[in-house]
Formats: structure tokens, sequence, C-alpha cells
């Protein structure tokens, strides 16, 4: 089931009703678990079965680890859920990948291997609820927390609806312990739940759908398209993709608070950043920090030589860029942002901003140099963005060829202003995006941008009312799935 | 809690006194391609028997020339051509009903119709029962999950958009020929024939078990009926059909085995160049349905053999079909008659 459903519309009150009228721990935990397999199985009914696996694996791997002393057992235990965990993932998500280039790289050295590619659906949040299991039988493994006897607050923690196929990617010592006692209902944290939910989507409905509607052609013929039409595509994207994502977080967290369930932030302003380090402290936060502890600090982090460091910085990204999916765009994708992260690691004087400092500096304006930095970080992670949209290698670079040889060609801005002018919902959509720079910069002390609690009561609903409404009007009736679905 | 569901309670007493309003501006566009259904039941119901009928989507409202077809099978044409966000179930029992022994049917689905995701909006079927309620009797099970997945947002949009700037559609005469024909192509978009995809980004074949079994299912009431059912998959251009060739044959494979209607011919077969192609990856342009026309003649021929009636000699030129007024349901919009009438 998708969000941006009339589906969902009715789901979620439905599921409200039911959680909040129950009594206890356990029945809390029961609906939950049911009306999460309802959600995970509206898309397909088999891929529950796949959950549950996951969810028994490393639900039996926790209890053999808090049983067992022996290094030798924790470490074939600890391989076995990578092996379930990692093998379910590279089945469905890598298989055709690496079938594909061993037979090419055969292929390069004389010899034929006819490859063996299988027709798969990927399951949908397979990578995102693989991660998340994971992270519990880390911890455990690690002593960092006790593992859990009750498979009922297991299962809820790894199938919470809200975050379960698209994030954030929680970490069991803080999401389980909250399925672990009777959650109480805050109205507070409800109503600003549900403002979390409308402005989620509004970004996505108003515009990530609509900004599609920019992209698509753009990057499904490059060659059709001058340099400025290209470079307009590609930062319509850079925002396409943020506000899809962002949205879903949004939604997600705030379904979250209106279960009591706090999950934890996973977008905080990223184009405000002012070097490529800070935009990955501020860009999907919940894997950023899942590949910084489970990856690059047993690397070695940043306490090693400065080479080697650089390379833990690099590795991470590259790994990072094949989460995402089998192919080499992604690689390079993941490779770029690294090569691009690891100056600012390796800096002595670095500055380390975290997500809760205020993007930008806490001034109502930025100052030019702050600006230059905010743009220029801004098109280095564009030019990475390239790769991650580009459907093959060859469009990539065909669109940053485009872009360098054409920025100044003054036929390719004709034909700019020309899609520009004639093209209403391209307009529309342009000035709706500039608009919601502004509110998200206005806003960007806060944890959304929808937190307007302290505005009169009689303002507020005006507000909200001529958010539904406007969305509804620029919504696209076609409505894309969420982005990251296909991860 | 309580507090909460109040103020729930309340903000949606709100928001449907919006609704509300929207609907009191908003005016169902009895022009606009949802129409169409209506009119094309018509000349269904008008057509004398022995009718060809052509069920699918838009390659199929644009697909074929019928006055071709009629002169050269001699049965009457019905070009049910709809729109594919309708849903195959959908259209298929919509002419159920209407069919006469003696007719015969060709289906006619593209190959993204028999896997996942297939992403396609079903609020045409929303627009199709506003214009006319009673043809919410061909609902059925399997559209009840697109409808609410795909279907009421997209219409709440359509309705909240045309309530605020209302768009005046075309009209119906300048939409379909006697047979239900398109009567005039969209204006050509090449570069939409190059960029569009043949399949969305992820998709993949599926058994399409269900729409077999409910395909295999009318072939046999349809057979009980007298009436002859043919499957036929539309024209594709011929590269991109080359690119996705895998693809193609596995949909083909899967849906085909086991599949009691007899298939005229497969995607590959169907084939054409690039250049036949107007503003879509399945939509022909005149050259296209000249070739598919022939195709289809040929391929008719064969299996129907000595069943079908002799070819006819038409004297009457192909002409624009009248808008149907017996239900009343066509008149033109308020807004339209308001203009109409000379200003006092």
């Amino acid at each position: 089931m998708t969000f941006t459903t009339f589906t969902f519309v009715l789901f979620l009150p439905l599921v409200f009703a039911v959680y909040w009228t129950v009594k206890g721990r356990r029945a809390q935990n029961a609906v939950l678990i049911a009306a999460s397999y309802v959600f995970y199985g509206w898309w397909d009914w088999r891929f529950c079965s796949l959950l549950i696996f996951s969810s028994l694996l490393d639900f039996g791997v926790g209890i053999g680890l808090g049983r067992c002393e022996g290094r030798r057992v924790r470490k074939a235990l600890l391989g076995l859920s990578l092996l379930g965990n990692l093998g379910l993932l590279g089945f469905f998500k890598y298989f055709n990948f690496f079938a594909e280039n061993l037979s090419a790289l055969a292929d390069s050295v004389g010899l034929y291997l006819s490859p063996v590619t299988l027709r798969l659906a990927l399951p949908v949040g397979i990578s995102f609820y693989t991660f998340q299991t994971l992270s519990y039988t880390f911890d455990v493994y690690r002593g960092k927390m006790l593992p859990t006897r009750r498979l009922i607050d297991y299962m809820t923690y790894v199938s919470f609806f809200p975050q379960l196929v698209a994030g954030p990617i929680e970490r069991a010592p803080r999401l389980l312990p909250q399925f672990m006692e009777e959650r109480r209902f805050d109205h507070d944290e409800a109503v600003d739940g549900c403002r979390q939910m409308l402005w989620g989507f509004f970004k996505k409905l108003a515009l990530a759908d609509n900004l599609a509607r920019i992209v698509e052609p753009a990057y499904a013929g490059p060659e059709l398209f001058g340099g400025p039409r290209l470079a307009l595509a590609t930062v319509c994207f850079a925002f396409q993709i943020y506000c899809d994502f962002s949205a879903y977080s949004d939604i997600a967290i705030g379904a979250g608070r209106l279960f009591g369930v706090r999950l934890m932030r996973n977008f905080a302003y990223p184009y405000f950043s002012q070097t490529v380090a800070e935009f990955w402290r501020r860009w999907h936060i919940s894997l950023a920090t899942w590949f910084r502890d489970y990856l690059y600090i047993p690397l070695g982090g940043s306490r090693v030589r400065p080479l080697k460091t650089a390379w833990n910085v690099l590795l991470t990204f590259v790994v990072s860029g094949l989460w995402h999916g089998a192919s080499w765009n992604f690689v390079i994708w993941g490779g770029l942002n690294g090569l691009a992260t690891a100056p600012a690691v390796l800096s002595p004087d670095r500055e380390r901003k975290t997500p809760q400092d205020v993007p930008g500096g806490v001034r109502a304006l930025p100052g030019p140099l702050v600006l230059l930095k905010m743009l220029r970080t801004f098109a280095i992670i564009c030019v990475g963005w390239v790769f991650f949209r580009a459907g093959t290698l060859r469009d990539a670079v065909l669109i940053l060829t485009r872009m360098a040889t054409q920025a100044f060609s003054g036929a390719g801005y004709r034909e700019l202003a020309l899609y520009v002018s004639e093209e209403a919902a391209v307009h529309r959509t342009l000035i709706v995006l500039a608009g919601f720079v502004l509110v998200e910069w206005w806003q960007r002390r806060r944890d959304h941008v929808l937190s307007i609690g302290r505005l009169p009561r009689p303002l507020r609903w005006v507000v909200y009312t001529a958010l539904i409404w406007g969305t509804l009007y620029l919504a696209r009736s076609r409505t894309a799935e969420f982005i990251y679905f296909q991860f | 809690m309580r507090r909460f569901v109040i103020k729930g309670l309340l903000f949606t007493l709100l928001q449907a006194g919006v609704l509300a309003g929207v609907y009191w501006r908003y005016e169902p566009q009895l022009l606009a391609p949802a129409g169409v259904n209506l009119m094309k039941h018509d000349i269904l119901e008008r057509q004398p028997s022995p009718r060809l009928v052509l069920v699918g989507g838009s390659s199929v409202r644009q697909g074929t020339s019928s006055r071709e077809l009629e002169r050269a099978l001699g049965y009457h044409p019905v070009n049910m051509g709809l729109s594919i966000h309708l849903g195959p179930y959908w259209q298929v029992r919509e002419i159920e009903p209407y069919l006469r022994p003696g007719d015969v049917v060709v289906i006619s689905f593209q190959p993204r119709v028999f896997g996942e995701p297939t992403h396609t909006r079903r609020d045409d079927i929303l627009y199709v029962i506003e214009l006319r309620p009673a043809y919410a009797r061909f609902l059925s099970l399997q559209d009840i999950k697109p409808l609410l997945d795909r279907g009421v947002l997209p219409y709440l949009t359509y309705v909240v958009n045309q309530a605020i700037t209302p768009r005046e559609f075309g009209s119906l005469r300048n939409y379909e020929t006697t047979y239900g024909d398109l009567a005039r192509l969209p204006p050509d978009d090449p570069q939409a024939v190059r960029w569009l995809r043949m399949f969305p980004e992820h998709w993949r074949p599926c058994r399409a078990a269900g729409l077999r079994r409910f395909l295999n299912r009318f072939h046999e009431r349809c057979r009980a009926r007298g009436v002859r059912v043919f499957f036929s998959f539309p024209s594709a251009p011929t590269p991109r059909c080359a690119e996705n060739r895998e693809l193609i044959e596995e949909v083909e494979r899967r849906f085909c085995t086991g599949l009691e209607v007899p298939v005229l011919n497969r995607t590959m077969e169907a084939s054409l160049p690039m250049d036949c192609f107007n503003d879509a990856l399945f939509h022909v342009d005149r050259k296209g349905q000249r070739e598919r026309t022939a195709m289809l003649i040929e391929r008719l021929s064969a299996a129907l053999g000595a069943d079908a009636p002799a070819a006819r000699q038409l004297t009457e030129p192909g002409r624009r079909t009248e808008p149907p007024r017996r239900r009343g349901r066509l008149e033109p919009p308020p807004r339209e008659r308001r203009r109409r009438e000379p200003a006092r």
C-alpha cells in the first residue's frame, strides 16, 4: 500500500481507531503487526513470507547470541544472520547484476558464459527491513543491547508499517524499547504528526510528481535536448528526489507519532549544506549513520592513517551506492560522493555540523560566502545525481558533456526559454518550487516545515485547508510511486 | 484522545464543506473522453449484426480503419477502443451484455497489461459512472483495489482542477466516426514515441492467471451465444519490439499458455516501422492504420473462413456520427448551452 492512495486514507484512521481502542502492550503490538502485514501484503501477499523469514531469523539469532558465550558460536550465529539477510538481498537485488558482469568478463577473455538472469520482482522495502534486522543482530552481538525474548515485540519492530518500506531505518536500541511498553496517547504529538504528514503529502503530490514531468523526458532521451534543458532537468531531479524521499520520511514519522512511536529524523534541510560532508549528515540520516556505525567505524573510521581514512570513506560511499541498486551508475555515484567527502573528513580543522545545527547559519539571509558555499555544494551533489538518475553510464556521460559544453549556448537557452514559457505546468511547478525553497529556508530551525503550533488556531486551519486543496489542485492525475521503493 | 477526535471530526466537517463547494462549482464534462464511452455504447447498440467488435485501449481506438474492415470482411465494425485506464475487466464486461449471435469480438491489450506494476490510473471508471450511474454494474471485484489505489485520488484531483479552472473539451462530433474510430488523429509527437517506455521501470511479466481465466470464461459464454472471440496483440514500433523482444516473448508465452481465446497475431508479427506511429508507442498514424488493418483482415479472413459474411461494397462515405441523444444524457453541459443562447 502506498501512502499517496485513497486506500491509505481509509486504512490509517481505521488502524488508529482499533489501536487506541485496545488496551495493553501486547494487544497494541498485535494490531500493529496485523496492520503492517496488510499494508505490506497489499503489494503482493507473497512478500510477507520474506518479512516473516527475516524477522524470525534475527529473532532466533538474537536469542542464540544471548545464550552463547563462546566466540566461535557467536561468530557463526552472526554469520548465519548475515548470510540469511544479505543472501536474501543479494538474490533479489544483485543476482542479475553479478551474472551479467561475470558473463561480460568471461566474454572479454574469450570464454562464452550464457548469463543466467532471473526476472524477479524486487520485494518492496527489502533493503530497508533487512538492514533494520541486521542492526539488531549487530547490536546484540556487540553487547550494546540485550536480545529480546518477546517475539511479538520484535516482529512489531521489524514490520512497523509507517517505516517498513522506505525507512527511516531504525535501530533496535531506540525503537524496540518503545514497543516493549504500552503507548499512551499524546495529543500534541498526534497533532504535530498530522501536520508533518500533511507537509509530506504536499511535497510528494504537489512537487515531486510535477518535477518528474520535467525530468523524465530529458533523462529518457538526453540526446534530444541541449545542455541548459538537461541542467534544468538535473536541478529538478535534485529537488524531485528530495521532495519525494523526505516526503515519505515525513509521512512515516508523522504516522508513527499518531501511534505514540517516535521515529528518527531522516532529513535536516540538506540543500542548505555548505560542504558535501555536511550534506551527508543531513541527507538520509538513518542510512548514513547505519553505514557509519556498522561499516565505517569497524573499518577503522578516522582513527587510522589519513590514507586509510580516505579509503574507508570511499569504500563506505561505494557500498552505500551499491545498496541503492545493482548498477555501475550507483557505484560511480557513491564513489564521487566519497571523493567529495574525503577532504572534509581528513581536514584537521574540520567544522562538524550536526543535523541539529541551523543549516546555512542563524542569520535571516545567508551571507554571500555562505550562499556561494551552498551553491557549490549543490552543484557537486547535482553531478552525482546525474549518475544516480541516468538510465545508463553512456547517458550520464552524455548529459554531463552537454551540460559542460553547451553552458553558454544561445540555442540551448532559447530552447529552455521556449519550453518553460510554453508549458504552463512547467512554469507553475518552478514557481511552486521557488516558494518551497523559501519556506524551507524560513523554517529551517524546526524539525519540519509545518511546525506552526504557535499560530492561532483559525489561521492554522486555514493553512491546513489551503495545503490540502492546493495539493489536490497541483497534484498530477498520475501519481508516481515513491522513488525509494525501487531500492 | 477525546479532544483529538472532536477536533479531527470538526476539521473533517470543514473539509467536507469545502468539498461540497468544489462539487457545486464542478460540472461533469459530457464532452470529455469519458463521454465517448456512452457514445460508443450507442454505436454498439445501433449497428446491425453481424458486427466486428474491437475491444481495447487507445491502441484500438486509433488502430484500424473500420471502413476497410467492413469492406473486406463484410461485418459491421464497432470500435470499442476506449481508455486503458478503464482496465481490461471493465472493457470486456461493458460490451458483453450487448453482443448478439454472429458477432465477432477482437480483444487487443498492450503487453504491459500482463505484468506488474501497471501503475495505470483507474479514474476513468469514475468519470463514466458519473455520467451514467447505471454503468456501475460493469464494476467487478478486480476493479475495486485499483480503483481505491489509483482511481479516487486522480478523480478528486480532476474534480478540483475542473472546479477551479474548467477545461473545455472538443465536440464529440470531432472524435469518432460512425464506427467509433478516431476521426482526427492527435497531433504528431515523434519525441514522445521515442522516449516513452514500452514497459515501466522494474516491470516484470506475471502469470496474469486471473485475467486469462476471465477471458476464457468470457470466451466460453460467447461461444454458447454464437459469438466468436479472438485476441490480437497491438502494433508497436519495430525497434522497440527488438529492444524488448525477450520480455515481449515471455509475456506472450505466459499469457497465451492456457488461453482458450484464439490469438490472431503476436506483437513481433504486428510490429511496424517507427514512422507509422503518431504520439505514443502503441498509437499508429494513418499509414500504420492501413498496415495494421491489412494484417487484421488477412488474419481474420483466415480464422473465420467460410463463416465470414460476403465482403461488402460500400456506397456511403464514412460519415461522422451523431451524438446519441436517445437517453438524453449527452446534451451539452449547461455552460455550453448558455454560450449558444443568443444574447438578449
